[in-house]
């Protein structure tokens, strides 16, 4: 049970920089976080102790992986899961450029002083 | 390679240690580079807990998150000198407190560790050497068993390279 606790903490690491944090750059850096938390805790309730990747070989019978594989189900999806956060990284990247550009600054709050 | 609860546990806190240096650091370089680390540590325990296909991702997606980020950051040269005030304390409180009550009730569900019931992924595991013959069952579900969310997944990519296009083009608007 004690590494789904530190999951949570990691967890809640991140949620502290998207939530109490002004900076652009800290806040993209919260969500990836969160983003590796989420991907950790799913390959760890995906796995088996003394469990092997489900990838078969020659010398393996069928009965034997059957019986040791880890889950491929939770990889199959935070495989999806770490390219779309890829993808989306580099989209607030890209936001934080342009805001940079029209306002010289990435800090929330003067971003905010200087609207219109 | 074997893995035991206290290496398990070592790795995770290192990587925990990582991700509270890349939020707390004051110069935003460190910060990126900190949350690097907390990544490659990632890959490090994927490939540990029996999944190297998504430790080699999740190796390059975090060189190529890196770059991005380093290269968004180079603009600016002062620190980040900003801090959270009361207002951002309080909201993440009552959410810290949601989140809370949500996992106790999870955690009554949960399978203690190591010992998880694995259901569609047995499926899985028996049909792809025999029906797909294919070695990999990690491949064989994302392309075949699952192969409509490799789509949609592959729209959510081109979509945000499109918004990142038009964000990021030097042209603009010709009326302006």
């Amino acid at each position: 049970m004690i590494v789904y606790i530190i999951v949570a903490l990691m967890f809640f690491t991140g949620l502290y920089g998207i939530i109490a944090k002004k900076n652009i750059i800290k806040i993209i850096v919260g969500i990836n976080i969160v983003g590796y938390a989420s991907n950790l805790l799913f390959i760890l309730l995906g796995y088996k102790w003394g469990g092997i990747a489900p990838i078969i070989t020659e010398d393996m019978t069928a009965v034997y992986f059957i019986e040791k594989a880890v889950d491929p189900l939770p990889q199959a999806l935070v495989l999806t899961s770490i390219v779309i956060d890829l993808a989306f990284v580099a989209f607030l990247a890209a936001l934080a450029i342009r805001l940079f550009e029209r306002y010289g600054t990435f800090d929330m709050d003067k971003i905010r002083r200087l609207k219109g | 390679m074997t893995l035991n609860l206290p290496l398990l546990v070592v790795l995770m806190l290192l990587m925990t240690g990582g991700c509270v240096i890349s939020i707390t650091a004051r110069s935003l370089t460190s910060s990126v580079v900190s949350m690097g680390t907390a990544g490659l540590i990632l890959s490090i325990l994927f490939l540990l807990l029996g999944a190297p296909d998504i430790a080699i991702v999740q190796v390059f997606v975090e060189i190529v998150a890196l770059i991005v980020l380093l290269s968004t950051i180079r603009r600016e040269t002062r620190a980040d000198m900003s801090s959270s005030g009361l207002y951002g304390v309080l909201t993440l409180i009552i959410f810290a407190l949601f989140l809370f009550v949500f996992m106790l009730h999870g955690s009554e569900i949960v399978r203690p560790f190591g010992q998880p019931v694995i259901k569609m992924g047995a499926e899985y595991i028996k049909a792809s050497p025999v029906l797909l013959k294919a070695p990999n069952t990690v491949t064989a579900t994302v392309l075949d068993f699952r192969g409509y969310d490799t789509l949609g997944e592959a729209t959510v990519i081109f979509t945000a390279i499109a918004g990142v296009i038009v964000l990021l083009r030097i042209k603009g608007r010709k009326d302006e």
